[in-house]
């Protein structure tokens, strides 16, 4: 009876304290004690269970949000073309740049004096806010009222990978914990039989900004994205061995539950205990993300709403599959689309042809994802982010002397939405300015972005650190900047 | 420590750094402070003070507050205004103790947004340490260290040497006993985890088992210290430190395939034990130290590749002094990180908030680095070459021949005397020049051509940067033996031209071509163009390609199709009408690397082809896997009606005529004058690069001339078309003005003299000086016909010399003195916003440099390693005994400034530095000293008094019980399967890994080719290290990505860790290999084999109750195999191949199953 403790089945059950318990050890009342009950001096710092670091967690103070859906438009989607309608910069088409545009700037590509780019696209407003939407998004124009668009998103990085790596850890440089770490470190998960942090990836290409930007950084491991495959095997090794089926699978596990309990009994570790009960929870993965990933549980129609179909890796996919996901209490889910760097250097990044094309591959989806998240009941809960990494600009590129329209990067303006869990529906936050160039109301930065999603949860951006290499360490990066767009708050 | 603390509690345990050791401090003392008893500033108040004060009153002055420092004594008690701070012998009168007490929400300090508090145990000790005077004293580790006292102890007989002096001496003031010493199976394998990263062979465990001799266990240890493995394993935490990786990183991480030489000194000098001091210098300044004759100078030049580790950048629109600056900060961080454990980055932008650096400091450290000649480049100069022994004894034996061949050529014979005169009086007549009319002429980038009455072209209109011209001329003659190409001055060019450059009328010339067409010849009918490339794992990428009829471009209309499709590069992107040869705008193809690759484009009808043109890729240096290929023309039947074998790379164009049309290959190209490094030969080298070819320099506004001779005689009929091509990519405009072209009909050699020769000639052969024969000589020998043969072989030879291609490690190097760059304090840390100007120098709160050591980076590395450093043996003791003991004697190896954490043994720790230099910094012998004590030898067995007083192990009461690192965790499965090739060094190897996992943004290097033969199997640090995409098994247990510097890995334990080490295929493999090792080695029963099985993965002997559990495993597998005998097949085969005859198939997978059990348990994965 007393070895029933160790037995696989129950691992899951078995705390630390427990096992010392039952081992006839108990637990260091001191230290580790103190340890435990004690916040970090870097602030409220969450409390931690011993053996399960992703066991869900109390915010610090009453979240908005229980998860995160955010989907990421790799390359940086043209604003002035998707949401931010300019008439004077339709006058201007192909008119040469005013001088004081290009004065002190420094652009990826452009060189010279370039000419004025209006939108190629019609521009109607749609729903009871009024939002103008241009009419590559028919979809999205239908869910204005559930979102709130920023219009006026700025960022000090004009390459890709800084700046997405900037948005996603708080440093345009490699190394930081990213989002998604920060927020399962912070939070925990809440369904134990699943990553707490997934990333699911589209447009037939890693994101810039590469594994990193789901990276941990310096927080351990635990807490980095766990890449799911919405083709193939979801999560890497989650197949048995060929060969070997499930029920030899078990057999497996049940030699290792005895030999572990032997080994724990010899040497009185733990961590032994610890690691019996991660074997357990390989196991129940091996079914659990299978499960979850397989869209083909859904019924037509909900497939049909999405434009999903499985077998594919596609956008409209993965956001179906972002909503099983939070559906069974993951986390934090990160979508990267590939594909919008609409540079106009030819027929494949240009305005006419693969803009459009990218439109239609996440259109649908987006506003089924709203809207589907919604009749379920669980947008209130949800907190679904479209975006860029940064802006483009309001001239055409014309790189090399490049026939193709399009754009160049651009930081100082960009346009993002926001739904769910604490944001205010049907607004519009900031304005740029009449050529779309820079922000002209309303400035929100990468940082105060960053610090509104936080409050959005439940953290508090300037107090949630982790001290590492004699610096508290912060998503929103060492310096006092940082504020909650109050604007948008629900 | 260390010590299976769960990964929550390291975690917390880091996060409450300051807060467990005041806790651990005083509960581990057992009792509390009184009033009287001293208060230590340096292990109780500083941390408070640094962690809770200095970020608004510490050294940073740009973000201080009311001007308050606390972190210098005279400024914290200073009078300002009648109150001070901190009053010393005086708390209730201290500003300080009023802020930090009040409850007034506008005042309290700290302030509540910072999201800092003080406790009430804080609280009190600051009060105490004030009323007690206030003393200050340095941060411990800023003092140099001083060999501490023996402690004394009870236990007399339990030291084995002086470390057990201080850990039995803290043990027993804290109550504790040590753990009884660990049998000798539990250290055989753990010595050897530890010190070789691999396990035990079963012979290896039953010799030292069964050792009766004395020192048994010494002699092991030295043994171990003798092994190759040695080296390899420790270099493994090493490459960790040095941001070591096969790839250069940034957004498209291109592959770095030459800096492994580097990793390969690292383990030849750990095994060689070079002195750490040595293998600091020779690694930060190698390349700066006084040559030596015997010495192994390139030994220390490979070493600075430990600072071309940092990251290149070559993305789009990227600047590169940026990302020099940036590796520049890299290196100068990772140097005060890696050799002083200081966290120096943080001044790179403002002074340090903690520690003693101020932004002024910062760049002065920095600009020891700002001197070497690396700028970010693609190619990662500059480079050493590392040439392998074949290639070394290669480039002897060529040298040696073409020495020999140069002396044959030199020798003056009657043979060689008569045809000198023969070919003088041939120039005394003069060569016939006869004109081809143009009758066509085309400019390929729209300038224009038109022809004069001297049958001369001029080039009017548009100048574009770089052009091509065609001249097509008819001809009667069917015996030219050579062309002659005149560049001719105009009044209408720059400077008389006569290239087309503004302002100095340069022109250069990249190619000369020459093709003939027979007068009846018909443009070929091919309804398929195709290209192939020839050759093993090759990949084809095209951005387009062009074929005209005489009306336009046909292959628009066709339709495209190629062997295979990667990365989304369709076939049809090669006739979308873009030639854009960059991969990201989409519109150029590309196939998987494979055999053969190759493309074509089904034209629907067979079509007159007059011209084909192919437009390579052009982005990230990739144009050049294009090289080689050949061009096809096929009709209707799929017959060849034309091809072309090409080598040179297109750049970014090539143009073909089609029509049965004939290339004449010119050879011994002469010019009257070429510049420096553009010698007229480079004009039919076929290589049409921008930098190559043939050049007039600044010898403009006159006339020059090129001949060339026709190889063979190539003209059979009369009325001969002749296509001439010159090709000008230079750029700049640098393009013909004005040109002419004739040809001869005279026998070979025709040569265009140069104009010393001419000078030469000019005089009566009776009036030359010696020298001047001499040089009229050596001039003919270059096509003397008695030297033919020789002249032959010897470009035979050199080309085969030029075809030696050594490894290129990037190496660091100094800059050109005229070159030396002026370093600047960078505001905010930004390239483009550079204030005062500074010299090199090390920051004032350590000591100075050393007498002799220059301002330079060797005078830096002397000053890391010179006595006075307090920091340098310290930190490398310290990472030396946490991977020992998993946790260091600081805890924060990475931070040893006043945030670090406080030593758990510092008077050990200083023993340890002071006993490093002493010895000479011998890193075996300190490695030695450690394992030979009795701490390190203990039991690890957790008993439960342990775990109470000692939770996490920080007083080394037990013995260390570790998970294994990622590398050893792969090293061991290979080893206890039999896998392991026990190769040392070479290229990095690529071990099978998921497909696709290399899909990564903007790179063409997307294929993973898996690794065959001994390369599959060999150990973890070989593994291709890609810093995006790292290997998945050894990223899941905690690997880092190294595109920053890991001074320790944070481990975790995860589900995902259990799925690797159950179904990566490289560990089915691996179980596969085991079982049938088990079936062949075991034993007749299964019991035995079993028996054999954990004896062998543990290392020790199994409790029957262990064998008894996989007996049953393996009995219900055979029973299910035996029933299922295609799975069994898979289970026992896949991946490692067919079993061997009389094995069976069930009884095969069912020990697969047993071997992959064994692989997962809990005393396999851990070292105990």
């Amino acid at each position: 009876m007393k070895n029933q403790h160790f037995r696989l089945s129950n691992t899951r059950a078995i705390t630390r304290r427990q096992f010392f318990h039952s081992s006839g050890l108990s637990l260091g009342a001191i230290a580790l004690g103190g340890l435990l009950s004690r916040d970090g001096y870097a602030g409220p710092a969450p409390k931690l269970s011993i053996t399960k670091p992703l066991a869900p967690r109390k915010p610090v103070f009453a979240p908005k949000a229980k998860s995160i859906i955010y989907l990421h438009m790799s390359g940086a989607p043209p604003s002035l073309d998707l949401f931010d309608w300019k008439p004077k910069l339709a006058e201007l088409n192909l008119k040469p740049c005013p001088e004081e545009l290009l004065k002190g700037q420094r652009f990826a590509f452009i060189k010279g004096v370039p000419k004025m780019l209006g939108s190629p696209y019609k521009f109607t407003q749609h729903g009871h806010s009024g939002a103008w939407v241009s009419e590559t998004l028919p979809h999205f124009s239908e869910i204005v009222d559930d979102v709130a668009i920023i219009k006026s998103m700025w960022t000090d990085q004009f390459n890709h990978a800084p700046a997405e790596l900037f948005i996603y850890t708080g440093s345009p440089r490699f190394g930081g914990a990213s989002m998604g770490s920060w927020i399962t470190y912070g939070l925990g998960t809440e369904n134990q039989d699943l990553p707490g942090f997934v990333v699911l990836l589209s447009g037939g290409t890693d994101p810039t900004g590469g594994k990193s930007l789901w990276g941990s950084g310096f927080l351990p491991s635990v807490y980095q994205g766990v890449q799911c495959r919405s083709a193939g095997e979801p999560i890497l090794f989650a197949n048995n061995p060929p060969g070997m089926d499930r029920s030899s699978r078990r057999r497996t596990f049940d030699a290792l539950d005895r030999l572990y309990e032997i080994e724990a009994k010899q040497f009185g570790d733990p961590e032994t205990v610890t690691r019996l009960s991660q074997y357990e929870l390989a196991y129940r993965m091996q079914i659990s993300v299978p499960d979850v990933m397989d869209i083909s549980k859904e019924p037509p129609q909900t497939r049909a709403l999405y434009g999903a179909k499985p077998g594919e890796a596609s956008f409209a996919n993965n956001c179906l599959l972002a909503r099983r996901l939070v559906e069974r209490g993951v986390r934090y889910v990160q979508l990267y689309d590939w594909g919008w760097d609409i540079h106009g250097t030819g027929a494949g990044d240009d305005l006419l042809t693969q803009f459009p094309k990218k439109c239609r591959d996440v259109d649908r989806a987006c506003a089924a994802l709203i809207q589907d998240l919604k009749q379920r009941g669980l947008l209130d809960e949800t907190l679904v982010i479209w975006g860029g990494e940064f802006g483009r600009t309001p001239m055409n590129e014309a790189r090399g002397g490049s026939i193709f329209l399009g754009r160049d990067h651009h930081p100082h303006c960009f346009t993002i939405w926001m739904a769910g869990g604490g944001v205010k529906p049907g607004i519009v936050h900031g304005e740029t300015d009449e050529l779309g160039y820079s922000v002209a109301e309303g400035k929100v930065s990468v940082r105060d972005l960053q610090t509104t999603i936080l409050h959005l949860m439940g953290l508090d951006a300037h107090q949630f650190a982790y001290p590492f290499q004699g610096l508290n360490q912060r998503l929103i990066g060492p310096a006092e900047e940082g504020e909650v767009v109050n604007g948008i708050l629900a | 420590m260390k010590r299976r603390t769960p990964v929550v509690a390291r975690l917390i345990a880091l996060t409450l750094l300051v807060a467990y050791s005041l806790v651990a401090a005083s509960a581990a003392s057992g009792r509390k402070q009184s009033a009287t008893e001293p208060v230590d500033f340096s292990s109780q108040i500083r941390p408070v003070i640094s962690s809770k004060c200095f970020s608004c009153h510490g050294p940073d002055e740009s973000s201080r507050k009311a001007k308050l420092r606390l972190d210098l004594r005279d400024e914290a008690t200073k009078d300002r205004k009648g109150t001070r701070a901190i009053a010393p012998g005086n708390a209730a009168n201290s500003e300080l103790v009023r802020r930090i007490t009040t409850t007034d929400p506008d005042e309290i300090m700290p302030p509540p947004k910072t999201g800092r508090t003080l406790s009430v145990a804080e609280i009190d000790l600051l009060k105490r340490w004030i009323d007690q005077g206030a003393p200050y004293s340095p941060h411990w580790a800023f003092v140099k260290p001083e060999r501490a006292v023996l402690p004394t102890v009870k236990m007399k007989s339990w030291p084995r040497n002086v470390i057990d002096y201080f850990i039995l001496a803290k043990l027993e003031k804290n109550g504790l006993k040590a753990s009884p010493p660990a049998d000798r199976y539990t250290m055989v394998r753990r010595i050897s985890l530890d010190l070789t990263g691999l396990p035990p062979t079963p012979e290896e465990v039953n010799a030292f088992v069964n050792d009766s001799q004395p020192n048994a266990y010494e002699r092991l240890v030295d043994r171990l210290l003798g092994s190759p493995a040695y080296g390899e394993r420790w270099a493994r935490l090493w490459l960790d430190l040095a941001r070591y990786a096969d790839s250069a990183g940034y957004g498209s991480d291109p592959l770095r395939l030459n800096i492994w030489p580097w990793r390969d000194w690292v383990i030849r000098a750990l095994n060689r034990n070079l002195p750490y001091d040595r293998f600091t210098i020779e690694q930060i300044a190698g390349d700066l130290l006084p040559q030596d004759s015997d010495s192994t100078d390139a030994d220390a030049i490979i070493a600075t590749a430990f600072h071309r580790n940092t990251m290149t950048n070559t993305e789009g629109g990227t600047d590169d002094e940026e990302f020099r600056v940036a590796a520049v900060k890299d290196r100068a961080n990772v140097t005060a990180q890696v050799w002083m454990g200081l966290t120096m980055g943080c001044a790179q932008c403002h002074s340090h908030k903690y520690d003693p650096i101020t932004h002024r400091e910062y760049y002065q450290f920095y600009a020891f680095f700002n001197e070497t000649e690396d700028n970010d480049q693609p190619d990662e100069r500059p480079t050493l070459p590392l040439p392998t022994r074949e290639q070394r004894e290669k480039t002897e034996k060529l040298k040696t021949e073409i020495a020999g061949l140069e002396v044959e050529r030199k020798k003056t014979t009657p043979e060689l005397e008569a045809e000198l005169g023969e070919w003088e009086k041939q120039q005394a007549k003069g060569i016939e020049w006869i004109p081809l009319e143009p009758i066509d002429l085309k400019s390929y980038r729209g300038a224009t051509l038109g022809k004069l009455s001297d049958q001369s072209v001029l080039a009017t209109g548009d100048s574009p940067e770089t052009d091509t011209y065609t001249f097509k001329a008819r001809t009667e003659l069917t015996n030219i033996t050579a062309v002659r190409l005149e560049l001719l001055p105009d009044a209408s060019l720059p400077q008389l031209g006569p290239g087309r450059a503004a302002e100095t009328g340069k022109a250069v010339l990249s190619e000369f071509q020459l093709a003939l067409r027979s007068p009846k010849t018909e443009p070929p009918r091919a309804r398929f163009v195709r290209v192939e490339l020839p050759g093993t794992q090759r990949i084809l990428s095209l951005a387009e390609v062009q074929i005209f009829d005489n009306s336009g471009n046909v292959a628009s209309h066709g339709k495209a199709g190629q062997s295979s499709t990667d990365g989304g590069g369709e076939a049809s992107r090669a006739i979308d009408g873009d030639t854009n040869g960059n991969f990201d705008a989409a519109s150029t193809t590309l196939t998987k690397s494979q055999d053969n690759p190759w493309w074509e484009v089904d034209l629907g009808t067979d079509t007159s082809i007059e011209e084909v043109v192919i437009w390579n890729r052009t982005d990230r240096g990739l144009s050049t896997r294009l090289t080689d290929f050949k061009i096809l023309a096929l009709d209707a039947q799929r017959k060849t009606v034309w091809e072309r074998t090409v080598n040179a790379v297109p750049s970014p164009v090539t143009h073909w005529r089609v029509p049965a049309e004939k290339e004449v290959r010119l050879q011994n190209a002469s010019a009257d004058y070429s510049e420096s490094g553009y010698e007229i030969s480079k004009a039919i080298d076929g290589n049409t690069d921008a930098k190559n070819g043939w050049s007039i320099g600044d010898k403009t506004g006159r006339a020059h001339a090129a001949s060339f001779e026709l190889e063979g005689k190539p003209f059979d009929e009369t009325g001969s078309l002749l296509i001439f091509t010159l090709v000008q990519k230079n750029g700049t405009n640098h393009t013909i003005g004005r040109f002419r072209i004739t040809a001869s009909t005279q026998p070979l050699p025709v040569r265009e003299l140069p104009e010393n020769l001419k000078t030469i000639l000019a005089v009566d052969s009776d009036g030359r000086t010696d020298p001047q024969r001499a040089e009229l000589a050596d001039y003919f020998r270059a096509f003397a016909p008695s030297l033919a043969k020789v002249n032959e072989q010897l470009r035979k030879l050199r080309k085969e010399l030029d075809g030696v291609k050594p490894v290129a490690l990037p190496v660091i190097r100094e800059v050109a003195t005229e070159n030396r760059r002026v370093s600047h304090i960078l505001n905010k840390g930004n390239f483009l916003d550079p204030g005062e100007t500074v010299e090199p120098g090390v920051p004032a709160a350590f000591h100075p440099m050393p007498g002799d050591a220059p301002p330079s980076r060797l005078g830096l590395a002397k000053w890391l390693v010179s006595r006075d450093n307090p920091l340098t043996a310290r930190v490398a003791v310290n990472r030396l005994w946490a991977q020992l003991f998993g946790v260091g004697i600081v805890e924060t190896e990475e931070d040893f400034g006043t945030q670090g954490s406080q030593p758990s043994h510092r008077a050990l720790l200083d023993w340890l530095a002071v006993e490093f230099m002493d010895d000479g910094w011998d890193m075996k012998a300190l490695l030695k000293t450690m394992v030979m004590s009795a701490a390190y030898q203990q039991s690890s067995r957790l008993t439960p008094g342990v775990l109470e007083k000692d939770p996490r192990n920080r007083l080394l009461s037990r013995g260390p019980r570790l998970r294994l690192d990622a590398e050893t965790v792969r090293d061991q499965a290979l080893a206890l399967s039999g896998l392991l090739a026990r190769k040392v060094g070479g290229p990095s190897v690529y071990p099978w890994q998921p497909d696709g996992l290399w899909r990564a943004a903007f790179n063409g290097e997307r294929t993973w080719a898996t690794s065959q033969g001994e390369d599959k199997y060999r150990r973890g640090l070989y593994t291709f290290w890609r810093r995006t995409v790292p290997y998945p098994s050894m990223a899941t247990f905690d690997a880092p990505s190294r595109e920053t510097c890991t001074l320790r890995r944070i481990q975790t334990d995860t589900p995902l860790q259990a799925l690797v080490t159950l179904n990566d295929p490289v560990y089915v493999e691996a179980a596969q290999a085991l079982g049938r090792r088990l079936l062949r080695e075991g034993g007749a029963t299964v019991a035995d084999r079993v028996r054999y099985g954990l004896q062998l993965c543990l290392a020790r002997p199994p409790k029957e109750e262990q064998v008894k559990a996989l007996v049953e495993l393996y009995e219900k597998e055979a029973a299910h195999y035996r029933e299922q005998e295609a799975d069994a097949k898979k289970l026992a085969t896949e991946p490692l191949g067919p079993l061997p005859e009389n094995l069976s198939v069930a009884e095969a997978a069912a020990w697969t199953s047993v071997a992959n059990v064994l692989l997962n348990l809990d005393g396999v994965l851990t070292k105990g």
